[in-house]
């Protein structure tokens, strides 16, 4: 009985070995490719497919601004092939301490892996003067980017020239997926835009600066933040004198994302506006699992909300 | 965009030809012939003209390429404003202390100037500045490996030995560092020499450090100095150093060490490499569920043989980290809970005692409040058992609640107390000490610490 047990124990070893091996070089093959958002990281398994092997460092829910900086992600950097980032100092505040200790010269800034997807994009908000008296101000400008579907094209491109330039082999495949992506989007594009047209010129407050890209597209106007500078949480004294100057403009929405819930239900009901809980990013709000997905979502419960 | 209407007006241009082709073939040949040459005349302009056009297109993609080239010159200028010069940060640590019978004082602890940049493809390197009341120190400089799969650290830092003694002081918790950690680590674990840090292939983070130093954080004190502190209920109130402190009582300091060991030299003793501090540490993190994580760590300092003035002895210090932490998904960084501690066994021999093994450490528990109106809140517990190292049954027992509010991430008011007890030979009896602090701490400009004194 003893022997038989050792038998299977080394079987099972021997198993978990081959197995482990196995699945180590199944792995291998792909392009591991770790994303700061999960936008990112649809878009790339859009264009990477079956090639690549993606995983987010953040989750759709989680605010941006206040990551965790946690020992798994440097595990997770140290082995990546190529890392995907928003970039215009979106992800200031935990990325490049990770990559200082990740021991990862392709995946850190000037690698061949080190793929950022503002590039092309002109920003909005551009601070007037660099001083923390802006909050924690974004000296590139507004970095939420993502939530323009037409600057989503410029990410899937970014992606696929970035991954392309890593791989040269591939190049091929990912542009012919880019190709069919970006097709998608463009058939996507003009019904978002027929739409969304409830929201032109509709004055709405949010959280936080999330929102100017997608206001920019379909003609929304935001009339203030419940923050008082980027990343300074709001006080009551701003928050009253909000409500007044909300209810004489008469503004009718307060969008908040990934931000706690309690002082955007209270402005709204204050000032009689709607409220909506936005996804900023993809599994934001359940049932938003793509990037398409995303935008969808933004435009339907914003439209609907600024409607009748 | 440009293709498609080069596209359109070629296929009006075919069109229209074909038309007229088809209008003027009943009337005379000549006539048609004519008509056809003006045709491809005019065809021959518009072809003409879409060159043109063609041609400006290609120009302005050239241009846009050249703009895209200065976007990602001005980006980079952005990310690094003074291209070549270092990355700039500062802060400022001030309190308003009161402790035992004292009067209470305002204190001037620290300005400490951080700067880092790259080297080069292969390295970057650090260095903090530190000033006080007490003088101006180099806290650490130190030279790091970029492009290597194993990471290297020479020079004068923080070395990797459990988790707060790798703290800078206002990046604390609490308003001073444990007494455990100051009594057994030397506070900061601050030490010259060189590490080196593998990730394993694991599919959790594991890492081992290995490391050699001159020493860690401050070679151990005599006990009596120490006793003299305690029984004033002063030991952890130097507040603008650990360094000030004990240099005042003879020990090592961290930046002596060197000399001393040379005087050493000089009075006869003859040592290689046994003088030397060893480091091992074995540290690893879960992540239990998307809010909840743990980590832990284990390390080892051995020295083969220390040297004060009077004694030469064998020194092995021991330490075991753990930290659980919980933040919520909204929200993150700023709200959770946090339960932490370092636990230390020192064992070293001393001339008239023997072998002396001392057990102590802290443990503490910080909620992370953010009521999102007026900034964010921690309160905040710690429990801290110091021993003498030489009598490790004389302790001094202290517990501190404080409470911290931070209007923005880089400003943070602190309110502190502190009660201490010395446990004399392990009767409970000894002297009772109370403490309050009041401080503030602020950061300027960049502020790199980064990934080791994460939250």
């Amino acid at each position: 009985m003893k022997s038989v047990s050792a038998k299977q124990l080394s079987a099972f070893v021997t198993t978990l070995a081959f197995v482990s091996i196995l699945s180590g070089s199944v792995a291998a093959q792909k392009i591991r490719v770790i994303t700061t958002i999960p936008d990112l990281a649809d878009i790339t398994r859009q264009i990477g497919r079956d090639r690549v092997s993606v995983s987010s460092l953040t989750l759709g829910v989680r605010d941006i601004h206040s990551v965790q900086v946690k020992p798994s992600m440097v595990t997770l950097l140290n082995r990546a092939d190529a890392v995907v980032l928003m970039g215009l100092t979106l992800e200031h505040s935990f990325l490049p301490a990770l990559l200082d200790v990740a021991d990862n010269p392709r995946v850190s800034r000037g690698g061949i892996g080190h793929i950022d997807t503002s590039t092309g994009v002109v920003p909005l908000g551009m601070p007037e003067t660099l001083s923390r008296k802006g909050g924690d101000v974004h000296p590139m400008g507004n970095p939420h980017y993502n939530l323009d579907p037409v600057m989503g094209k410029l990410i899937a491109r970014n992606v696929a020239e970035g991954l392309s330039k890593a791989y040269a082999e591939h190049r091929p495949f990912f542009m012919e997926n880019l190709k069919a992506y970006l097709a998608e989007l463009d058939r996507r594009i003009p019904e978002w835009q027929r739409n969304a047209r409830s929201l032109t010129g509709i004055r709405f407050v949010s959280y936080h600066d999330t929102l100017n890209y997608f206001a920019r597209r379909y003609g929304m106007r935001q009339f203030d933040t419940l923050e008082i500078a980027s990343g300074i949480g709001p006080t009551p004294a701003h928050i009253v004198r909000l409500v007044e100057r909300m209810k004489a403009a008469k503004v009718p929405l307060v969008v908040y994302g990934t931000y706690p819930s309690r002082v955007p239900k209270r402005v709204a009901r204050e000032t009689g506006a709607r409220l909506v809980h936005i996804p900023l990013y993809v599994g934001g709000r359940p049932g938003v699992d793509s990037y398409i997905g995303l935008i969808d979502y933004l435009v339907t419960h914003l439209s609907k909300a600024a409607g009748p | 965009m440009g293709r498609v209407f080069v596209m359109e007006r070629l296929f009006v241009g075919c069109l229209a030809l074909l038309l007229s082709c088809g209008l003027a073939a009943p009337a005379g040949a000549e006539e048609a012939v004519d008509a056809l040459k003006k045709q491809l005349q005019a065809m021959q302009e518009e072809m003409g003209r879409l060159m043109k056009r063609i041609d400006e297109l290609e120009q302005k993609k050239a241009e846009a390429a050249r703009v895209d080239s200065v976007e990602q010159s001005v980006k980079s200028i952005q990310k690094s404003p003074s291209i070549l010069n270092p990355s700039i940060g500062a802060s400022i640590d001030t309190t308003f202390e009161h402790r035992g019978d004292s009067d209470g004082e305002f204190r001037f602890r620290t300005l400490e100037v951080g700067l880092s940049a790259e080297i080069d493809p292969y390295a970057r390197a650090y260095t903090f500045i530190s000033g006080s009341e007490g003088g101006v120190e180099i806290e650490e400089a130190a030279v790091q490996t970029t492009a290597l799969p194993v990471n290297f650290t020479a020079g004068r830092f923080f070395a990797d030995f459990g988790r707060l003694g790798q703290f800078h002081q206002h990046e604390l918790p609490f308003v001073n560092a444990p007494l455990s950690l100051t009594r057994m680590v030397g506070g900061e674990a601050l030490g010259t020499g060189v590490q080196s840090r593998y990730l394993f292939p694991t599919p959790f983070y594991l890492a081992v450090t290995g490391g050699v130093f001159n020493e860690i954080g401050h070679a151990h004190p005599d006990g009596d100095e120490h006793d003299e502190h305690d029984e004033e209920g002063e030991d952890h109130d130097d507040g603008d150093g650990d360094h000030a402190h004990d240099s005042g009582d003879g020990s090592h300091t961290h930046g002596g060490d060197g000399d001393e060991h040379a005087e050493d030299d000089a009075s006869g003793s003859k040592r290689f490499l046994s003088h030397l501090t060893y480091l091992g540490r074995v540290h690893a993190f879960f992540d239990l569920s998307e809010t909840w994580n743990f980590e832990v760590g284990s390390s080892l300092a051995f020295t083969p043989r220390t040297e004060t003035e009077e004694e030469r002895s064998e020194r092995s210090l021991l330490g075991f980290d753990v930290t659980l932490r919980h933040r919520p998904l909204v929200a993150g960084l700023y709200e959770g809970f946090t339960l932490a501690g370092e636990w230390f066994t020192n064992r070293q021999t001393f001339h008239d005692l023997g072998r002396v093994a001392a057990r102590g450490g802290y443990a503490y528990a910080e909620w992370n409040l953010n009521p999102e109106i007026q900034g964010r809140w921690s309160l905040g517990l710690m429990l801290d058992s110091a021993p003498d190292l030489e009598n490790p049954t004389n302790k001094t027992q202290s517990v501190s609640p404080y409470i911290s509010w931070s209007p923005s991430e880089f400003n943070r008011l602190r309110l502190q107390y502190t009660h201490g007890r010395d446990d004399v030979g392990g009767a409970g009896s000894g002297n009772d000490g109370a403490q309050f602090y009041l401080q503030w701490t602020t950061v300027l400009g960049s502020h790199t610490h980064g990934f080791r004194e994460r939250r």
